[in-house]
């Protein structure tokens, strides 16, 4: 099948080429995207000032005797994009001749026929099979473009303890935490997290794990 | 039936339909304001749990996000769109707006 890269390339009639690159060869839509640009579970992959916050927070953790378990720190925007897009095709039917590029991810989202023209049926189906294989079918939203995650400036992460967690603020004065939960649900935990700037969700046990530079 | 159209009875009833309009215009001006307040509340959550979807394979984090995202999202594309049309004359509360993408509801 032909791609839209042969209609990227062909300028339109009259037009005075340029010596600017050639764009680049687009790659079909398709499930060969959805293992590419994957979530970070790394602190090293925030953005500052927050990776140092999280950093030191996530020492003192350790230091006090906590198990701290990362599950997702940076969300590529790339993958963003991605994810939207594809759900859009599908459930939005947005066209996807219409999407707007982004800067490095040459995806062809619209598909070409043997004779070079739109196919939306092979441009729908790509982007079912993305759908699917981010496991998004059920989903009623549009995957955000935008996030404390993508900015680099959130994490998800699972902390537990046993006993009484001894833990230092970021003035290096040590909090005896004796309350429950032994979760990072725990007050007294949130409190010393905000000393480092790193914020509990503002949404309550609606989402446990995340934390951010905000709140949000 | 007489009508009571005593000097002071004049003055009660002007007096009580002053409270009326006053009560009717105050009621007017607030109404908005928790409307705009939770709808602002609730699509901030809404826009944060879209951005929690998960790398697959992680099918009960993405189950509690999806939950999440509809009790949290349904309904605010039109919501958004008629809080636009009240607010069209205010440049505060229309830049509160803005940040919110038109639609997000499949």
């Amino acid at each position: 099948m032909a791609t839209a890269a042969a209609q990227a390339a062909t300028p339109a009639t009259g037009a005075i080429p340029t010596l600017s690159a050639p764009p680049l060869p687009r790659e079909p839509s398709g499930r060969a995207w959805v293992g590419r640009f994957p979530t970070s579970a790394s602190v090293a992959d925030c953005a500052q000032p927050f990776r140092g916050n999280l950093g030191a927070f996530i020492a003192a953790l350790a230091a006090a005797g906590a198990s701290v378990n990362i599950a997702a720190t940076l969300r590529p925007p790339q993958r963003a994009y991605l994810m939207h897009w594809c759900w859009s095709i599908v459930k939005q039917k947005t066209d996807p001749r219409a999407i707007p590029p982004l800067e490095g991810v040459a995806v062809a989202w619209a598909h070409l026929d043997e004779q070079g023209g739109y196919d939306p049926i092979a441009s729908l189906a790509a982007a079912q099979e993305m759908v699917e294989a981010y496991g998004m079918q059920a989903l009623n939203v549009a995957p955000a473009l935008q996030s404390n995650h993508i900015a680099g400036t959130a994490v998800d992460m699972a902390i537990s303890w046993t006993g009484t967690l001894s833990i230092a603020r970021r003035d290096g004065t040590v909090v005896p935490i004796d309350s429950q939960p032994r979760t990072g649900m725990n007050p007294d935990l949130k409190a010393v997290g905000a000393t480092y700037g790193v914020i509990k969700f503002v949404g309550g046990a609606s989402d446990m794990p995340h934390w951010s530079a905000d709140g949000h | 039936m007489a009508i009571d159209a005593t000097p002071g009875r004049r003055a009660s009833v002007a007096a009580l339909a002053r409270a009326l309009a006053m009560a009717l215009l105050l009621g007017a001006c607030a109404a908005p304001a928790p409307d705009l307040a939770a709808f602002l509340e609730r699509r901030a959550l809404c826009d944060h749990f879209r951005g929690e979807v998960p790398d697959p394979p992680d099918a009960q984090r993405l189950r509690e996000v999806a939950q999440q995202a509809d009790a949290y999202c349904a309904g605010t594309d039109a919501q958004l769109a008629a809080l636009r049309q009240r607010y069209r004359d205010d440049p505060v509360v229309t830049g509160q707006l803005a940040q919110f993408e038109n639609r997000v509801e499949r």
